[in-house]
């Protein structure tokens, strides 16, 4: 009998054995998503940027246009300053698009006279990378396309969008006199992420 | 008469052979033990603030940016593992990439624009309160330990927290589009 109970304490030690200690992991992931966007930052709106440029007045005294030369400084200067913007694009293949449309009074002018004028408008983007890349757009001609930055566009503080006009001419050449009025045009400009 | 006394005296001496008696020992362990409730973590009562969903394992934040600047947007949530050590034990937190990176960032973010996320992560077990500050300058793993001296349970607690506008270059930098991820490993272990 006491031998029977030995034995049996021996089977139990054996089971008593601690296990090894246990270490146990857990695991947490945080994830967010940041898509591709462009924004306008500084102004009134996140998604359009407005300004007015008066070029005051258009044809010299003898009727005719006033020299483009003139008209594409007062363009940069008539503000104070060269109308500028900043936008955030957070894509590395950014695209411009510009819409020049040509200044006219609207309706139809007297033969011999014109209510449009044309010119060509630019839009230039600073890279990231550093440099510019300038779309144009001729309000003679079909509006540019979305054009590739050919890069991500600058981050760095301060405006990296610029708009200038220049070449500023009238149908059926300098001598064309012009209907008097006031001429209004525009210049749309998007900006997509890629 | 003298047959009558010694059969008084066997039934006398039978007595103490008849009542054997022995001795069973019982034994049992509990194994030095760290376990969790729960495999995945729980979002604690209090709302999170602006945390789209916690599956299973997987915060995501909803919306990690501004649109109207691409700068970082506030987050907070608090989540917790239920747990256990039945010794001292330590508890071993890993955070993998000192930010929340961008996936692929090998390359390097455009100018003025930045591809990391610093937060702050705040872990309390029992009494004792870690916090790691990761601040996104250098994709590196990062560690905190908190050492117990004696068994503990309950819910372990991590408050994670980013700042509006935290960014690895400068403050309320636009930041590159993408996906952005970070991975915490919290690891209960029995001294030796």
């Amino acid at each position: 009998m006491k031998k029977f109970l030995m034995i049996g304490a021996a089977v139990a030690s054996a089971l008593a054995v601690p296990a090894g200690a246990q270490t146990v992991t857990g695991t947490i992931n945080i994830t967010g998503t940041v898509t591709s966007k462009c924004a306008i930052v500084g102004g009134g709106s996140t998604t359009t940027f407005t300004d007015n440029v008066n070029l005051g007045e258009l044809a010299q005294a003898n009727g005719t246009l006033e020299a483009s030369g003139t008209l594409a400084s007062r363009f940069v200067g008539a503000g104070g300053s060269v109308p500028a913007f900043r936008v955030v694009c957070n894509s590395a293949t950014p695209a411009v698009a510009v819409d020049a449309t040509e200044l006219t009074t609207g309706g139809a002018a007297s033969t011999g006279y014109t209510n449009r004028i044309d010119y060509v408008a630019h839009v230039a983007v600073a890279r990231a990378a550093g440099g510019t890349t300038t779309v144009n757009n001729a309000t003679t001609g079909a509006a540019t396309g979305a054009t590739p930055v050919g890069g991500a566009i600058s981050g760095a503080a301060g405006n990296n969008v610029t708009v200038t006009a220049d070449t500023f001419t009238t149908p059926g050449g300098a001598s064309t006199l012009l209907v008097a009025g006031t001429y209004n045009g525009q210049i749309a400009v998007t900006i997509t992420p890629s | 008469m003298r047959h009558a006394a010694s059969l008084l005296i066997l039934v006398a001496s039978a007595s103490p052979v008849l009542a054997a008696g022995g001795t069973v020992a019982i034994e049992g362990v509990v194994a030095r033990r760290c376990a969790f409730d729960t495999a995945a973590p729980q979002l604690a009562p209090q709302a999170p603030h602006n945390v789209r969903a916690l599956a299973g394992n997987n915060l995501q934040i909803d919306t990690l940016v501004d649109p109207a600047t691409l700068a970082v947007r506030a987050a907070n949530a608090d989540l917790s593992f239920a747990a256990m050590c039945n010794v001292p034990h330590i508890v071993r937190i890993e955070a993998q990439n000192n930010g929340l990176f961008r996936a692929g960032a090998a390359t390097i973010a455009p100018s003025g624009f930045a591809n990391a996320v610093p937060y702050r992560a705040r872990f309390t077990w029992g009494d004792q309160t870690r916090t790691l500050f990761a601040d996104a300058n250098t994709r590196r793993p990062r560690e905190e330990i908190i050492d117990r001296p004696q068994p503990t349970g309950g819910a372990l607690l991590l408050e994670l927290d980013i700042q509006p506008g935290a960014s690895n270059l400068t403050s309320n930098a636009p930041l590159v589009a993408g996906n952005y991820g970070e991975t915490f490993r919290v690891t209960l272990e029995p001294r030796q």
